[in-house]
């Protein structure tokens, strides 16, 4: 084994000593090089000049096209969210830029400890799901979450708006994947001990 | 890179995440220093033997609705890692036989408990998540992060203390006892620390997966280096790291956080191996 090192050592440095040598090639074969590479650098540099004038030109467009754009994108409600850690100026918990690990824990967060979580904006993606109770004669609706292995599943229900959306005219078809907004809350339903979450004035968009 | 960065430093600002890094890192830390005092005792599967044995434990919790499945699951687990461990080497039932049994038939009574007095919607679910831990180590509370501090920095300080004695009873345990020192004392001790750490890495590794934990950053050690201390710091060192990693890349990547501890794990491993090879030549 020792023999083996020193013999790649050795190669290892034939190989540094090699590539380091000098150039013995004729001159004006060096020159002629100089003069070609003196070519395509003008050439370049001109090409260079041509492109930068066209995107001076550009660029005006451009900022007219963006200068558009802002004030539709304002005009329609939509903030530009330029903030790359994933949360949204107007949202406290966005769990639509988090992992589904994230996702997964963020939403037992919210059941186990919710008074952490009252009163702050949350928007989340999942499955569309709607269950009827007959005790309270009341269609409720959730979004459900899957955890990274997909074999245990969370849900937040949710009112759309204020909650006169009629099921099942207004609302997408059930496991339809939606996007939600909204504020989270508890409550008690009459005659029940259980505190209850859900996100009430909530938006619901189709995904 | 830096939105990978980005994005983690938006994560830490969770403190469900920074419990799970806290006490991800306390419980590697405990299950390397018993690890190496495991395997060289010919105990690696006894994590594996104690875990579905804290399984069935909390199968039965479940079915009796407690609050806080702890206190019948931690008894129980400490009272089977004496019966296995404090017998030492003299027992008719040798110990692989014994894991073994215990172990299987822990698995087989809690599932079939949890099938037949079933109080969850989703079973399968809730068992899949206790032997592989998804995400169990996401869903800590502050008093399970305090409950796992107090037990580890027990363990650790214990390891310290009684070093030495453990060093002795893991190398030569006949010898041991004829120099005075009190094996089973110290036999029983190993038990109950091994057993309390099985019950806390349960979370973070799940049943299934909690003998990589214990053994892989051993056997990484082992690989590299030749004496019993340096042996035990390695293998903390790889066990804190290799978690930490895990934990993380699992928290960005969406993957179960045991399977890629143990993945980190089965990594370094290799490395090491790899190392020693080296060093030997």
């Amino acid at each position: 084994m020792r023999r083996m090192k020193k013999i790649v050592l050795l190669m290892a440095a034939a190989v540094c000593l090699t590539g380091c040598g000098q150039e013995t090639g004729s001159n004006k074969a060096v020159g002629d090089m100089q003069s070609n590479v003196d070519k395509v650098m003008e050439e370049q540099m001109e090409n260079a000049k041509r492109t930068t004038q066209d995107a001076i030109q550009n660029d005006v467009d451009v900022d007219k096209a963006i200068e558009k754009a802002q004030d539709g994108a304002l005009k329609n409600g939509k903030q530009e969210n330029d903030d790359k850690s994933g949360q949204s100026s107007d949202v406290d918990y966005d769990l639509t830029v988090m992992s589904s690990d994230m996702v997964y824990s963020t939403v037992y967060q919210m059941m186990t400890d919710p008074e952490t979580y009252v009163g702050k904006t949350v928007r989340m993606n999942g499955a569309y799901v709607v269950n009827y109770w007959e005790s309270t004669d009341t269609y409720y609706h959730c979004v459900l979450i899957k955890d990274a292995q997909a074999c245990c599943q969370q849900g937040i229900e949710f009112v759309w708006g204020d909650g006169n959306h009629k099921y099942p005219d207004d609302y997408p078809e059930e496991s339809a994947e939606v996007l939600v907004t909204g504020t989270f809350e508890t409550y008690k339903e009459d005659g029940d001990t259980n505190l209850y979450c859900r996100l009430e004035n909530a938006t619901l968009e189709l995904q | 890179m830096s939105d990978v960065i980005q994005q983690l430093q938006f994560y830490l600002e969770y403190p469900f995440v920074r419990y799970a890094l806290i006490v991800g890192t306390l419980i590697a830390l405990c299950s390397s220093l018993l690890g190496v005092t495991l395997v060289l005792k010919r105990f690696s599967f006894i994590g594996d033997g104690l875990s579905h044995v804290a399984f069935g434990a909390m199968a039965v919790a479940t079915i009796f609705n407690m609050s806080n499945d702890t206190i019948l699951v931690m008894p129980i687990t400490v009272i089977c890692a004496i019966l296995l461990l404090r017998t030492g080497q003299n027992t008719q039932i040798k110990g692989d036989a014994a894991i073994a049994m215990l172990s299987v038939s822990s698995l087989a009574i809690g599932y079939l408990v949890l099938n037949i007095f079933s109080t969850s919607a989703n079973i399968s679910g809730d068992v899949c998540s206790t032997l592989f831990g998804s995400t169990s180590i996401l869903t800590l509370t502050k008093a399970d992060v305090w409950l796992c501090v107090i037990l580890s920095v027990a363990v650790v300080v214990l390891f310290c203390l009684f070093y030495n004695r453990i060093f002795a009873v893991t190398f030569d345990e006949n010898f041991a006892k004829a120099t005075g020192v009190k094996a089973n004392v110290y036999n029983t001790l190993i038990a109950v620390v091994t057993a309390i750490i099985i019950v806390l890495a349960m979370n973070l590794v799940g049943s299934l997966l909690i003998s990589a934990l214990v053994i892989f950053p051993a056997l990484s050690a082992m690989r590299m280096i030749q004496n019993f201390k340096g042996v035990v710091i390695c293998s903390a060192v790889i066990s804190v790291i290799c978690a930490l990693t895990g934990m993380i890349i699992s928290i960005l990547c969406s993957t179960p956080v045991g399977s890629t501890i143990v993945a980190a794990d089965m990594v370094v491993f290799f490395i090491s191996c790899g190392i020693g090879r080296l060093k030997k030549c």
